[in-house]
């Protein structure tokens, strides 16, 4: 195996395969930044330049491109509040807060070490379990991925920022959105009031720039200051305590890369969840869970640690059974087919080197991406110190792209208006926006494994072991929480003025 | 540092019963929608719009209950404090700590920011919006972009002309140069797009 591992590194590092992993990084780089335009759809495009290369040259294009969006997503997170990718929303909950009270930098050199932290941790998961990888992936079942989506909305109440009611509320709505479009199961179209555009349901992205970017926008507009407001100038650096914060906060860091790899290596989950479960367990398992949402150094360190790791770890299923857990893996798919690579059970044997190759691209693209986005931090952290009213065209033009480009229909458009206004109601009136979000990104697949559940199994499936093990999970976050409200409760009455 | 009781009665605002009403309307809605479509596809969308639906009443009694029935709660103010007649007069500006009312919660800035704009600021902003998605729709975003970009920054921003035009030069070039000339993505177009276009 460290033979495997040898040859990988040393086939990664080879002038053609490092170069157009350069290449990858750069155009991963640029799009990662634009909000909407993601990995998958640049992987998409950047597919055909794949034929003709060697295996391990084109994952190093195209997997050190994708490594690096998720990373670069988490930039606009923080400076402008818009995610720049759906698994990116999770970062604006605290980045953002940060770079209005000016320690956006700190935030940034957070947000990189923490990623690649996390890539790290996401590519020791992936060599680790490869000689144990079939047992553990076969052990999940519809059953037990219910579960898992059950586990997510149990954090609906300490994301509720004490507000449980309207968390509930905000979440059931959440799912209904999710439940927009032809229903997998019978075929009928549900909620799309005769249009065909609404048949595909509502996507993600946009509801989530509308829903973070759209109130931040016009926050902009109506107080005509910067995103920092009056925060001093002085501030701008903070860099380096951003990425000292990662080895402080280690522990955060690392319990989000382990939760992040876990729902990485389960096919079908995706990553969008991954970063609230991530994120609700720092907040819960914290001292000070009174700081998230507010710009808690420790809740940007889980949602932005837990990304870079499910995203290495999301690679487990592929090679082993050749199963794409995500559009992104399914394009890498493509590209294994297009080089000629049966995934399977020869990734663990003849083709190991190649396996290994993965796991060195995912350090390594991260590694040059940290390296090369460092000295552009300091510059980039002066854009919210940047008068509101210059940002406004630019940042409108991010969120009307970013709604548009995952499927260029103006639809999206609009619905992350609709989204924009809703948020903008949410802060206004005190609402709770996050538990919308778990609703609507896990109402879908928590309706579709509740479903194949009970039509392989019965009702028997509740006795699986797995499942009973996730049950017990969900009782202890639900009595855990329940805890800290009745703690909440106990403190004598102060008025604050 | 002496300390006062006081009573407070807090009161929701019209916007938090709007919402509240809206979205027990929305699960009423999809829950009788629901009906009409085959058990497999009705189960689950049924299933939580009536929790939804039995929440939004919780809550809506929860309202009624805080604003018009409940006692008055009785509070510690600091000498630091408003009398109480102010408190009582301004509602909105008291936070209580460590009680079941989910609606004091923090003000984070841009709740402040959305509650203490004044008309003419949010007249403004939404017209500038209005201007760009009617334009957005009507001529697409390489159009309307230009447009308001100049208009915006001139007249809101206090640019220069060639500001202005920079900054137009900046964005709308390279987007067409990343988005048409590069990626050969399309961008959205409007009912009535750029002849030829």
């Amino acid at each position: 195996m460290l033979e495997a591992a040898l040859s990988g590194l040393l086939q990664v590092l080879s002038p053609m395969a490092l170069g157009l992993m350069l290449i990858g990084i750069v155009i991963g780089f640029i799009v990662g930044i634009l909000p909407g335009l993601g990995g998958s759809v640049t992987m998409a495009l950047m597919l055909p330049f794949t034929f003709g290369m060697e295996p391990i040259q084109a994952f190093a294009f195209l997997l050190g491109m994708k490594v690096v969006t998720s990373t670069t997503g988490d930039i606009t997170s923080v400076l402008f509040g818009i995610p720049g990718e759906a698994t990116s929303a999770a970062v604006v909950l605290d980045g953002n807060p940060m770079a209005r009270k000016g320690q956006a930098g700190r935030a940034l050199g957070a947000v990189l070490m923490s990623s690649l932290v996390g890539a790290v941790i996401g590519a020791a998961v992936l060599a680790a379990s490869i000689p144990i990888i079939r047992p553990i992936v076969l052990a999940f079942g519809p059953p037990e991925f219910f579960m898992l989506t059950v586990v997510g909305l149990t954090f609906i109440a300490s994301l509720s920022d004490g507000q449980v009611i309207k968390g509930l509320i905000m979440a059931t709505f959440g799912v209904l959105i999710a439940l927009v479009g032809i229903d997998p199961q019978a075929g009928v179209p549900r909620y799309a009031f005769g249009q065909l555009d609404l048949w595909d349901g509502l996507g993600i992205v946009p509801i989530v720039i509308g829903l973070f970017g759209g109130p931040e926008l016009l926050q902009l507009m109506l107080s005509k200051e910067s995103i920092s407001g009056k925060s001093s100038a002085s501030k701008i650096s903070g860099v380096g305590q951003g990425v000292m914060d990662t080895f402080r906060h280690w522990g955060c860091v690392a319990k989000a890369g382990i939760i992040g790899s876990g729902i990485g290596v389960i096919p079908g989950v995706g990553g969008s969840v991954a970063q609230f479960i991530a994120y609700g367990y720092a907040k819960q398992s914290s001292k000070t869970p009174e700081e998230f949402g507010k710009g808690s150094i420790e809740g940007l360190l889980a949602a932005a640690g837990n990304n870079n790791a499910k995203d290495a770890a999301s690679l487990v299923p592929m090679i082993a059974f050749g199963l794409p857990g995500s559009v992104s893996t399914a394009i890498l798919l493509n590209a294994f087919l297009i080089t000629g690579i049966n995934p399977g059970p020869e990734m663990l044997t003849t083709h190991l080197d190649v396996t290994f190759s993965m796991v060195w691209i995912a350090i390594i693209a991260n590694v040059i991406v940290v390296l090369a986005a460092l000295p552009l931090l300091r510059p980039l952290s002066r854009l919210t110190f940047t008068e509101g009213p210059a940002l406004v065209p630019f940042l409108l033009v991010l969120v009307v792209l970013g709604a548009y480009a995952e499927n260029n229909r103006l639809l999206d458009v609009w619905v992350m208006l609709g989204a924009a206004i809703i948020g903008v109601a949410c802060l206004r009136w005190n609402w709770p926006r996050v538990p919308m979000l778990l609703g609507l990104v896990l109402g879908d697949l928590c309706e579709r494994y509740l479903f194949l559940s009970t039509s392989l199994y019965g009702w028997s499936w509740v006795q699986r072991p797995l499942v009973l093990l996730f049950a017990v999970a969900v009782v202890a976050i639900f009595f855990k929480s329940a805890w800290s409200f009745v703690k909440k409760r106990r403190q004598p009455l102060e008025v604050r003025v | 540092m002496s300390e006062v009781r006081i009573s407070v009665r807090s009161r929701h605002e019209a916007g938090d019963w709007m919402i509240t009403l809206i979205l027990l309307g929305v699960m009423v809605g999809a829950y009788v929608l629901a009906r009409s479509w085959p058990g497999n596809a009705a189960f689950f969308p049924q299933l939580v719009s009536a929790a939804g639906a039995v929440l939004s009443v919780i809550k809506v009694g929860s309202m009624i209950w805080s604003d018009f029935m409940a006692p008055p709660k009785t509070v510690l103010v600091s000498e630091a404090a408003p009398a109480p007649d102010q408190v009582e007069d301004d509602e909105k500006q008291i936070a209580i700590a460590g009680t079941d009312d989910d609606d004091q919660g923090d003000e984070d800035e841009l709740h402040s920011v959305f509650t203490t704009s004044g008309g003419k600021l949010w007249a403004s902003a939404i017209a500038w919006m209005t201007l760009f998605f009617v334009g957005l729709y009507t001529f697409g975003l390489l159009v309307i972009l230009p447009v308001f970009t100049i208009l915006y920054l001139r007249f809101v921003a206090r640019f220069s002309w060639l500001m202005c035009l920079l900054y137009v030069l900046g964005t709308a070039g390279v987007i067409y140069a990343l988005f048409v000339l590069v990626l050969h993505l399309p961008l959205p177009e409007g009912v009535f797009p750029l002849p030829g276009g």
